[in-house]
């Protein structure tokens, strides 16, 4: 099975959570921090991000403001007040949904 | 650090891929422009062409389309919201109590004020309705709402942003069409156009109609005055790069 699709639901948990640790992030920083945090194991594409990070923007989880830097400007993204409330939930989900990867994997250690 | 030039190189390259939203430019070619950044200081014997090369072959030309569907979609259900979130905004309770005044007053006219007074007090409201309208709407047969116009920068395409914004303009039209098709009902009614003359009670009916509607027109001014105002104000607070003509 393709890894990326394994890593496809985690995604918004993910982007949530580094924006929660980092205050606020722009995209290409965000793939290079996925990467860099899971030694080139996870690859974010942009055809997956930007689409989410619009989405999220959208419905008012995540605003953005935008700033220049040198001769370009640059587009942060940062948690609203509702998406850290979206992060937590999001978060839990996924534990949720990993302890009961464990438990159909691995029976015995839970 | 790249130049301005190769910058611009770039911002060409995601709008001939037809990404002309003007955030989502702003982040692509930040994207594009770091990952060459990068290529260029792993390898400082690479030139920018051919960095910018894997630049854009990491990212997928198919990413690019994904990219502007899903942005599309995400601003027109936005700009959906923040039309319905600001036009709700001008009913507060003032205006509210307002209309339902002047549709008690409307009831009082056809109930108790002889016809004839009536008559002139509906015909001024309709002619002063049609006013303000007609002066805001100097673009009426135009599509580009100049009032917008005079504040994107057309010139360098970052105006895709507020093209949703655009739409309550032509509502404002369809609002300002339906006010003339009643008009020209009632002087169909009034001068017998219609067949009917002598029917006073149905000349009554469609001035008592006119003067309701005439008067709500200008409520529906106001509503439209107050929703255009708070959009620009969350287009300027939120893109204030596409207004650079404003703030120069």
């Amino acid at each position: 099975m393709n890894k990326s699709n394994l890593y496809k639901g985690c995604l918004e948990p993910l982007v949530l959570k580094l924006l929660n640790d980092n205050g606020r992030m722009y995209g290409y920083e965000m793939t290079q921090k996925v990467k860099e945090l899971t030694v080139g194991e996870l690859t974010i594409t942009e055809g997956a991000l930007y689409p989410l990070l619009h989405r999220l923007e959208a419905d008012g989880i995540l605003t953005t403001e935008v700033e220049s830097i040198g001769n370009r400007p640059r587009k942060y993204y940062k948690l609203t007040e509702k998406g850290e409330k979206q992060k937590s939930h999001a978060l839990e989900e996924l534990q949720n949904f990993m302890r009961t990867m464990q438990l159909l994997l691995h029976p015995q250690t839970i | 650090m790249l130049t301005t030039e190769q910058i611009n190189e770039i911002g060409d390259f995601c709008e001939k891929w037809g990404v002309n939203c003007y955030d989502v430019k702003v982040e692509l070619v930040d994207h594009l422009s770091s990952t060459t950044e990068n290529l260029m200081a792993e390898d400082p014997a690479l030139l920018f062409d051919e960095a910018f090369i894997q630049a854009r072959q990491s990212f997928g030309d198919m990413s690019f389309e994904q990219i502007v569907k899903q942005k599309e979609k995400a601003i027109a259900r936005n700009g959906r919201k923040q039309q319905l979130k600001y036009l709700s905004s001008f009913f507060t309770l003032p205006k509210i109590l307002l209309t339902i005044g002047y549709v008690l007053v409307c009831y009082a006219m056809i109930r108790f004020i002889p016809k004839d007074i009536s008559k002139i007090v509906a015909m001024s409201i309709l002619t002063l309705s049609f006013i303000p309208p007609i002066l805001s709407q100097a673009t009426f047969f135009h599509r580009v709402d100049y009032f917008f116009y005079s504040y994107i920068d057309y010139k360098n395409k970052r105006c895709s942003q507020i093209r949703p914004l655009l739409l309550f303009s032509k509502k404002n039209n369809i609002a300002w069409l339906s006010q003339l098709c009643v008009t020209l009902l009632y002087v169909m009614l009034a001068t017998g156009w219609a067949g009917i003359n002598n029917d006073t009670h149905n000349i009554w009916v469609s001035e008592s109609i006119l003067f309701f509607v005439s008067g709500l027109s200008w409520i529906g001014f106001g509503a439209y005055r107050h929703q255009k105002k708070k959009l620009l104000g969350y287009a300027v607070d939120n893109y204030p790069a596409a207004f650079e003509i404003k703030q120069l």
